[in-house]
C-alpha cells in the first residue's frame, strides 16, 4: 500500500469514526426528547352521511362514448344491471384512485350481488385518457371495471343530469390538473338515477345502500 | 503530514456538518407510501413501459418533536420527471381541486400527515411503473426556522392503500454501507412505540439479502444478538453505533430502496421501505 493510499484510508477511517460518534450523539439526543401527539391532519370527519336518494328516479339521457377497448359503448346497453358511475381522470392522484379503491371494497362487500352491478368510470379528460390509457389505469383496480373516454360535447349533453362540473387547467402545461365533481351515482337497471353518494361515503354504506335498492330495505 | 491533519480536520468538520444535517433528531418520518401505477405483471411477463404522462401520489407522516418549526419544501427522486407538493380540496358542491404548494409547515410539536384528501406528493411522468409491495426512494427537502435547508432520504412502500394503523411506528429507516464490510448494509431506524404494550423485535428479512441479523455494537465491535425489547411509550433508536440490522449476501446491483420485514415476539410483522444511501464519495 502506498503512503498516499494509506493516508486516504486513514482519513476515511477517521471520518467514519467521527461520523458514527456524531450519529450516536444525535440519536441519543433524539431518544431523550419527549413527544407531542398534536395532530394537524386535515380530516373530512365532519362530512354528512352523504347519501341522497333520488325520488322519483331520474331518467338519464342516453349517450355513447369509446369504451376501454376503443369500441363505442352505449350507456343504455348497460341496462339490466345496476351501474355505479364516477366522473374523473387518470392523471388524478387522489380522488379517482380513492374512489376506485373504494369500489373494490364495495364489490367485495356486495358478495353475490356484485354480479348485478356495473362499475363505470367516465373520463372528463378525453384528450389524455384515450382508451388504452383507461384500460391500463382501470386494470390497476379491477379488470371488470368499465371505462369511457369522455368528450366535451357528450359531457355537455349529459352533464346536467348529474350536476357534472369539470375544468381542465391546461394553462398548467402537459401535466395539467382537472377540477371535477366527485359524486358517485347509482343507476337502476332501467337506466334511471336512483342514488347520489358524496365522496366521503364509505364502501360499507355504499354496498348497504345498493343492496337495499336491489332487495328493498331490510327489516 | 501536518497538511494531511488539517485536511482531515476540515473533512471531519464537513462530514459532521453533513451528518448533522442528514440526521436531524427533530423529525420522525413514517408511513411513507406511494400508489401503484399498474398491476404487478405476472412472473414470466416483461414489464411494459409506463404510459407517457403516468402520475401517482405519495403520502407520509412527519412528526416534529423539536422546539423549532420546519417546512417541507421539496421532494426529489430518480423515477419521476417532476415531483411537487400538492394540496387537494373538495368544496361544498363536491368539486375537487388540486394545486401545487411551495411549502408545507411542520410546526414544533405537531404531526402532519400528507394523506388522502389533503396533501400529497405528486409524482409526474414516472420512468417505470410502480408495483404493489415494491419500495422506492424519495428525498425530502426541509427548511428550518433559520432558513437553511437539508435533505432527508425516505423509503416509500408502493401500496394501493395507506399502511394499516399500528401503535408501533417505524420511522427514519435508512440503509448505509457497513463501516467494516462494504458489501453489507447497516439499517438504522427508530421504533416509536406509541402503544401501551411493549414488544420485542426478534428478527428481520429482506428479499435481496441472503442473511439479515440483529447486531449490537460494543467496544469489542459488532456482534449478533437475538432480540431487542421495545418498551411502550418510548422511542428505541437503532443506529450502527448501538444496535442495528445488518444485511449481508446482497443481490447486486443494490436497489434504490427495499422492503424490510420486522418480526416481533407478539407475532406481528411490520414492513418498512428503506432507502439505500449512496456511498459518500
Amino acid at each position: 500500500m502506498t503512503a498516499q493510499a494509506k493516508n486516504t484510508r486513514n482519513l476515511l477511517i477517521g471520518m467514519l469514526v467521527c461520523g458514527v460518534l456524531l450519529i450516536g450523539i444525535f440519536a441519543t439526543i433524539s431518544l431523550r426528547q419527549s413527544l407531542s401527539q398534536a395532530q394537524a391532519t386535515p380530516t373530512p370527519t365532519d362530512a354528512p352521511s352523504g347519501v341522497v336518494a333520488i325520488d322519483p328516479p331520474k331518467t338519464l339521457t342516453d349517450f355513447t362514448l369509446p369504451g376501454i377497448d376503443g369500441k363505442p359503448l352505449q350507456f343504455s346497453s348497460l341496462r339490466g344491471k345496476y351501474t355505479m358511475m364516477f366522473f374523473g381522470y387518470t392523471h388524478c392522484p387522489d380522488f379517482c384512485p380513492i374512489t376506485l379503491t373504494k369500489w373494490q371494497s364495495v364489490k367485495q362487500a356486495l358478495g353475490s350481488d356484485a354480479s348485478s352491478v356495473n362499475f363505470l368510470f367516465i373520463s372528463v379528460d378525453g384528450e389524455r385518457d384515450m382508451p388504452p390509457v383507461m384500460a391500463k389505469y382501470l386494470s390497476n383496480f379491477d379488470p371488470s371495471f368499465l371505462g369511457m373516454t369522455g368528450d366535451d360535447a357528450t359531457l355537455a349533453k349529459i352533464g346536467t343530469d348529474y350536476g357534472l362540473y369539470y375544468d381542465l387547467h391546461k394553462e398548467e402545461g402537459a401535466n395539467y390538473s382537472v377540477d371535477h365533481t366527485t359524486q358517485e351515482y347509482l343507476v337502476n337497471p332501467q337506466g334511471q338515477l336512483v342514488v347520489e353518494f358524496d365522496f366521503y361515503t364509505d364502501a360499507g354504506v355504499i354496498a348497504q345502500t345498493i343492496q337495499s335498492v336491489i332487495h328493498g330495505p331490510s327489516e | 503530514m501536518a497538511r494531511a491533519k488539517i485536511v482531515l480536520c476540515v473533512l471531519i468538520a464537513l462530514a459532521s456538518f453533513g451528518l448533522a444535517q442528514a440526521q436531524p433528531s427533530d423529525l420522525l418520518i413514517y408511513n411513507v407510501w406511494v400508489r401503484p401505477t399498474a398491476p404487478t405483471p405476472k412472473a414470466d411477463a416483461t414489464p411494459e413501459a409506463p404510459i407517457p404522462g403516468t402520475v401517482t401520489g405519495g403520502y407520509l407522516t412527519i412528526q416534529n418533536t423539536g422546539s423549532g418549526d420546519y417546512h417541507l419544501v421539496g421532494v426529489k427522486d430518480d423515477f419521476a420527471e417532476m415531483s411537487q407538493l400538492h394540496q387537494t380540496t373538495i368544496d361544498s358542491k363536491g368539486v375537487a381541486r388540486m394545486q401545487a404548494i411551495d411549502a408545507l409547515d411542520i410546526p414544533s410539536g405537531q404531526t402532519v400527515t400528507l394523506a388522502d384528501n389533503g396533501y400529497h406528493v405528486m409524482l409526474m411522468n414516472v420512468a417505470h411503473d410502480l408495483y404493489a409491495n415494491q419500495a422506492v426512494a424519495l428525498t425530502l427537502t426541509f427548511s428550518d426556522s433559520s432558513g437553511s435547508s437539508f435533505d432527508l432520504p425516505v423509503g416509500a412502500l408502493v401500496s394501493a392503500n395507506p399502511p394499516p394503523a399500528d401503535p408501533l411506528l417505524i420511522a427514519n429507516a435508512v440503509a448505509q454501507a457497513d463501516a467494516s464490510d462494504k458489501s453489507a448494509l447497516d439499517v438504522s431506524l427508530i421504533l416509536d412505540n406509541t402503544g401501551t404494550q411493549g414488544d420485542t423485535l426478534t428478527g428481520a428479512a429482506a428479499d435481496f439479502a441472503k442473511a439479515v441479523a440483529l447486531m449490537h455494537f460494543s467496544q469489542s465491535g459488532a456482534a449478533p444478538f437475538d432480540s431487542i425489547y421495545v418498551p411502550p411509550q418510548s422511542e428505541t433508536v437503532l443506529t450502527p453505533d448501538t444496535a442495528f440490522v445488518l444485511l449481508t449476501g446482497l443481490s447486486q446491483p443494490l436497489p434504490e430502496a427495499f422492503v424490510l420485514t420486522l418480526d416481533f415476539q407478539s407475532g406481528k410483522k411490520l414492513i418498512v421501505a428503506v432507502p439505500v444511501q449512496k456511498a459518500v464519495s
